[in-house]
């Protein structure tokens, strides 16, 4: 049992690891597309998959070059840190 | 050959309390690069103080650095910076800083020495952003500013997430050259 919730939470954590990798992507794709009909889709995908990270437990600072700006991130994550 | 060392750190982000006293390139994250021979002078690029000052704020600098806007930098002595990030692991920041070497022919590092202490000297001024999706010729950041100077870059974006595992990947843990003499005396 215990090697299984070993297991599970290194998953977790790698998967963490790569959505916090896919934000910075998406952080810096809406800064080249910010003023193209491609924006909102950026920012829901961004703002769904930080949702989901916090889901899982992610409590952390982002990396400044990968947060959006602050109008754009979702409620909960600003919520982490009040 | 000779090396020149390309070093960086993520940094601790803007919103934990616990960072939130220290330097702005502490809390965003920074690069550099040194010569071989000149271990204790590690050179970053970023805004100069003139410039963010004249856009407001530590958070009106931030907005606009995340909306691709361009501020004017130049090449600073950061040492201190990256002798901080290395302490602040000691409080369990995310700062623990990687260095990775580029080997580098005798002519050309002699080459890259003098223009990295001309720009240095001069302080010449280029454009500053933050990483977009694709690279803007005339802009970098801290860790594409190499580029200028012909050194490979360990990841072509610049975004600290994706480059600072590169350069441990490809390179070792740098310490302040102090705790290197401490250690190797004991």
């Amino acid at each position: 049992m215990t090697a299984q919730v070993n297991e599970f939470e290194n998953i977790a954590v790698h998967l963490l690891t790569e959505m916090e990798r896919s934000l910075g992507l998406l952080a810096a794709r809406w800064r080249s597309r910010q003023n193209t009909p491609e924006a909102p889709e950026i920012v829901r995908r961004y703002q769904s998959i930080l949702r989901c990270m916090i889901e899982l437990g992610y409590h952390d600072s982002l990396d400044t070059d990968s947060e959006l700006p602050d109008e754009w991130l979702p409620q909960e994550y600003i919520d982490l840190f009040t | 050959m000779k090396q020149i060392y390309l070093i960086g750190f993520r940094g601790t982000g803007l919103r934990l309390g616990q960072f939130k006293n220290e330097p702005l390139l502490i809390r965003v994250g920074h690069v550099g690069f040194y010569f071989e021979g000149d271990e204790n002078r590690v050179f970053g690029f970023h805004p100069t103080v003139e410039a963010a000052q004249a856009i407001g704020d530590e958070s009106a600098i931030i907005d606009w650095l995340k909306k691709l806007n361009p501020i004017p930098g130049t090449i600073h002595d950061d040492t201190d910076l990256f002798r901080r990030a290395d302490e602040l692991t000691e409080m369990g920041a995310r700062t623990q800083v990687w260095e990775m070497p580029i080997e580098v022919t005798d002519d050309d590092f002699e080459r890259k020495r003098d223009l990295t202490l001309l720009w240095y000297t001069q302080q010449k001024v280029f454009l500053y952003s933050f990483p977009s999706e694709e690279l803007i010729a005339d802009r970098d950041n801290c860790a594409t500013f190499p580029r200028r100077l012909g050194l490979r870059l360990p990841e072509e974006t610049g975004q600290l997430i994706a480059y600072v595992p590169k350069l441990a990947q490809h390179g070792t843990r740098w310490r302040p050259k102090e705790d290197n003499d401490d250690r190797s005396s004991e």
